[in-house]
């Protein structure tokens, strides 16, 4: 038994898009028009999990209320880096490798990203997020784990790998193979006959097959749990073979422990770019966003646990993508970079800052096609005092409308990256942003 | 507070399952709370003792079982509610009672005291249910930083394990470890911090969205300010306590000023939470989903959560009718949950009663499970269900199986180091006169023993042509010729193969 269903019944069937497609015409939907779209592009998304204080991401500094909302967060102008010499924008002076790729034309950056109805936990907001649905009150089916069962074709054996401890909730509701970069070596069944007993590959054998057998439907938890443990040996088959010659061709940092961190979640990634695997879906993560206390240093703000945190993400994405393209594979990369909320427009005393609404979002890779800022800027004149209740009043700006709403980068991944149906998945058509061309 | 890797939510499960029809007069067996009683068709068997003592407790050695079954279901109920309020060393070096010494300034050797005292403590309901609060109130080492706080922590959870919810709201507010992982510590008048104010509210009474709003978040945090602590000494400092009048949840708090008004304004916000609607539903419905079954119905969450309010939200007495009703014994319940880490790694040890076991070094396999105890990234615990299950934890706890049945004749001074453990199945072969048992005979005893019985039939067969051969799997099993040593080795061997079944990750 297995809970996938099968994609080979599937195109079998006759209901692959293949088959259909040159029939349908002029009436052909628009998101099957996208150019150089498909199941071979590959997606890296890097969640940022706590709340990403965006305003000292991007920010124009000369603004007077960020001025007077952050006397001790506010960054130097001096120090921050101008996003173009038109632009009133300054970039976190640690974000210098984003002002790379964007010279470059590899970055979209997308300021006020976010939904609607805020909702300042963590674990709501996530869940929401990994839902693709502001309303739901729990996560059913994450919609990347809906785009694997309803609307991918390609023929990846494995569809998706979550770099995590565990299961992200993005891909609930399809089983996706977790794992570490560390924990490789441990991701197959021990065959050690020297600790162990002396048929090991008779009992492995049985393990597998036994988990094979047909369990009754009446327990899910049971057939679950059957199917992981079936599927488990040749998960770690490809996972131990594939890209095993990959090393990288860019420098990473590794100055910090965040640097440390992303390095290896992203040349993980890499390896399997490299060595071939189809997998459409990479996903990791980076905790220690939440800066209540402590977001900067006291004597230099432009330094401290927020600056570590950016300079980790901006640096390893950019050798991430200079990697690739130096083993020619980073044509149909695309990495995401989004965070559950951002946070409030003033700070709290304690050198940081709490929950507060809209957020940002980066795409990054050769793909990008349109560079550059890609949505609008929450509107400062309205947020209110005091600062450090204060958020930026701009739900107008999250209805269908206007793309600043994170369900439009969803369906302009769907749409325009792999060239599927969004509303399958997000049950609506969202505005869709022109940056793949 | 910090979050790390990985998506999480309040909701603990994932997976509908199809709510039973309701509306007959007498509620149907999986909605039913009135105590169990034993009838001829439905005895009180060692299935039902098994499943009380894994969801009570962490399964339950062989002895036990049988025992437990003989005395009869009120006195085996009884054994797990009579907990004494047990505690354990918090600070220096610690001899284990196996020989090992632990320094309890390390985090690690703290979970290895926990995992033997999961093993060996005969008080299991207490243990599980600090190992439910502690995923309830989940604190971590990364923000705490001084891991004997954590030890505090976790005893002041066994200690007020079955009291009134009150206290344990009451205890994690004062509670040094948690003034330091969600910050309330430097929660001042001027400089009100939102973060425990939040999460009180949210993850530990009422739920996200509960009906609280963020006004009664910022009011809660005004309520809270001056509770403070240096190290492990907790105390309320009067001068950044907010004096002004707050209102929380619709209770108007206005004290005055002085410490008094600190603790008066900690216990107003603490009964404001009891007093709103939410509380006892949301803690219901997770403790049932955690101890009984997933997705509960709101019609028993409601009836159960009446009941607890009308207890004064007494813990005891809501797992006492909790293990005593018929729903605990129906089969919406009885094996339907999925194993945690520590439910598959501890039961193991029980099931087997196998003592002679390296904690701190299953510890460290342990910790790479999934179940971050004393290390949890944020104060919203773990999901449970199948969120424990992917293909690299299907290794983990199957990989921890087969160093589990080392025999004890391993050289000790092997190149790969001292043993995780060195299980015996000898004492169980003659207990059960396995030595002289046909390969059918044994098979069925260990599945019994390890999945009550559940696996179907195709599985046991092939368990049974497995242990007819010998190791090398070219010439059958000869018996009555083998020596001791062999079985032994054959029948752990089994017993890998009966832990790396889908059954044995069944709770």
């Amino acid at each position: 038994m297995t809970l996938r269903p099968s994609r080979r019944d599937f195109i079998a069937g006759g209901v692959g898009a293949g088959l259909s497609l040159p029939l349908l015409g002029d009436l052909a939907p628009h998101w099957l028009s996208a150019a150089n779209a498909g199941w071979d592009q590959k997606l890296v998304i890097l969640q940022l999990n706590g709340g990403n204080d965006w305003i000292n991401n991007l920010v124009n500094p000369d603004e007077s209320v960020y001025q007077a909302a952050r006397p001790q967060l506010a960054l130097p102008k001096a120090k921050m880096i101008q996003l173009n010499t038109t632009d009133p924008h300054y970039l976190h002076p640690r974000l210098a490798a984003f002002k790379t790729l964007y010279d470059q034309g590899r970055l979209a950056l997308f300021p006020g990203y976010g939904y609607k109805v805020p909702n300042l936990s963590h674990f709501r907001s996530m869940d929401i997020m990994a839902e693709g649905d502001e309303t739901a009150r729990n996560v059913r089916a994450g919609w990347l784990g809906e785009v694997l069962s309803k609307v991918y074709t390609g023929a990846a054996q494995i569809e998706a790998l979550n770099i995590e401890n565990r299961l992200n909730r993005h891909f609930i509701g399809h089983p996706v193979p977790v794992l570490q970069p560390n924990s490789l070596s441990t991701f197959a069944f021990s065959t050690d006959s020297a600790t162990r007993a002396v048929d090991g590959d008779v009992e492995l054998a049985l393990l597998e097959s036994n988990a094979k057998v047909l369990r009754p439907t009446a327990i899910p938890n049971l057939r679950f749990l059957a199917d992981a443990i079936g599927q488990a040996p040749s998960d770690s088959l490809i996972l131990q073979t594939a890209g095993g010659s990959y090393t990288p061709k860019a420098t990473y940092p590794s100055a910090t422990t965040q640097d440390r961190y992303v390095r290896d979640r992203l040349q993980f990634v890499a390896r399997y770019i490299v060595g071939g695997l189809q997998t459409p879906i990479y996903m990791t993560s980076l905790g220690g966003w939440d800066t209540h206390a402590n977001e900067v240093d006291a004597a230099d703000n432009t330094l401290g646990n927020h600056a570590d945190l950016l300079g980790a993400v901006a640096d390893n994405v950019k050798a991430f993508l200079d990697d690739l393209k130096a083993w020619s594979k980073d044509s149909n990369v695309t990495v995401l970079v989004q965070s559950e909320f951002g946070r409030r427009v003033g700070e709290n005393g304690n050198l940081g800052c709490d929950h507060g609404f809209a957020g940002i979002a980066y795409l990054a890779g050769a793909t990008i096609k349109n560079a550059g800022v890609r949505t609008t800027f929450p509107d400062w004149s309205k947020v209110s005092t005091p600062y450090n209740r204060a958020h930026f009043q701009y739900t107008t700006m999250l209805d269908k409308v206007t793309p600043n709403h994170f369900l439009s980068m969803y369906a302009t991944l769907i749409e325009k990256l792999w060239g599927a149906d969004s509303t399958k998945v997000l049950g609506a058509q969202w505005p869709l942003h022109d940056v793949f061309g | 507070m910090a979050i790390q890797a990985g998506g999480v939510t309040f909701s603990r499960h994932n997976k509908k399952v199809p709510l039973p029809k309701g509306g007959n007069q007498t509620p149907m067996a999986s909605e039913d709370l009135t105590p169990w009683q034993p009838s001829a068709s439905d005895p009180w068997d060692m299935k039902k003792v098994r499943h009380l003592g894994r969801r009570a407790g962490f399964g339950l050695r062989p002895e036990e079982a049988e025992t437990l079954t003989t005395v009869g279901h009120k006195l085996a109920i009884d054994i797990f509610l009579l907990v004494p309020h047990h505690t354990i060393p918090e600070r220096g070096t610690y001899l284990l009672p196996n020989g090992e010494v632990v320094n309890l300034s390390n985090y690690g050797h703290q979970v290895a005291t926990w995992l033997w005292l999961m093993n060996n403590s005969p008080w299991q309901l207490q243990e599980k249910m600090a190992m439910f609060w502690h995923d309830h109130f989940s604190i971590g080492v990364g923000t705490v930083r001084y891991p004997e706080l954590l030890a505090r922590h976790v005893n002041w959870l066994r200690r007020l394990s079955l009291s009134p919810f009150k206290f344990l709201l009451l205890a994690v507010t004062i509670d040094p470890g948690m003034l330091y992982f969600l910050d309330n510590r430097i929660s001042t008048s001027l400089k009100p911090n939102e973060n425990y104010a939040r999460e009180i509210q949210e993850l530990y009474s009422m739920g996200v969205g509960g009906g609280y709003t963020e006004t009664d978040i910022q009011e809660a945090a005004r309520a809270l300010t001056g509770i403070t602590n240096i190290l492990d000494y907790q105390f309320y400092n009067a001068r950044s306590h907010d004096n002004g009048s707050k209102t929380v949840l619709g209770k108007t708090l206005n004290n005055g000023s002085g410490v008094n008004a600190i603790v008066r304004d900690m216990v107003g916000v603490v009964d404001a939470i009891l007093a709103h609607p939410s509380t006892a539903t949301y803690m219901v419905t997770k403790i049932w989903e955690y101890f009984v079954y997933e997705n509960p119905s709101q019609a028993l969450v409601d009836k159960l959560a009446a009941r607890w309010r009308k207890d004064n939200y007494d813990i005891r007495a809501l797992m006492e009718t909790i293990f005593r009703s018929k729903a605990f014994y129906s089969t919406a319940a009885m094996r339907t949950l999925v194993k945690n880490p520590a439910e598959y790694v501890v039961g193991m040890m029980r099931n087997t009663y196998t003592t002679n076991i390296s904690y701190i070094r299953t510890a460290n396999r342990f910790l790479g499970m999934g179940l971050p105890l004393l290390n949890y990234p944020g104060p919203e615990g773990m999901p449970d269900g199948t969120a424990w299950i992917n293909s690299q934890n299907v290794f983990n706890r199957i990989n921890y199986a087969t160093q589990f049945i080392q025999q004890r004749d391993w050289p000790r001074n092997s190149p790969r180091g001292p043993l995780l453990s060195t299980m015996n199945p000898e004492r169980e072969i003659k207990r059960k006169n396995l030595d002289t048992a046909t390969p059918d005979a044994i098979v069925d005893y260990y599945l019994e023993l390890l999945t009550d019985s559940s696996v179907p039939k195709k599985v046991r067969d092939d368990l049974v042509a497995y242990m007819t051969k010998t190791n090398t799997g070219t010439r059958t099993w000869s018996y009555a010729t083998q020596p001791a040593r062999e079985l032994n080795q054959k029948v752990s061997n089994l017993i890998h193969l009966i832990q790396g079944l889908p059954e044995a990750h069944i709770n």
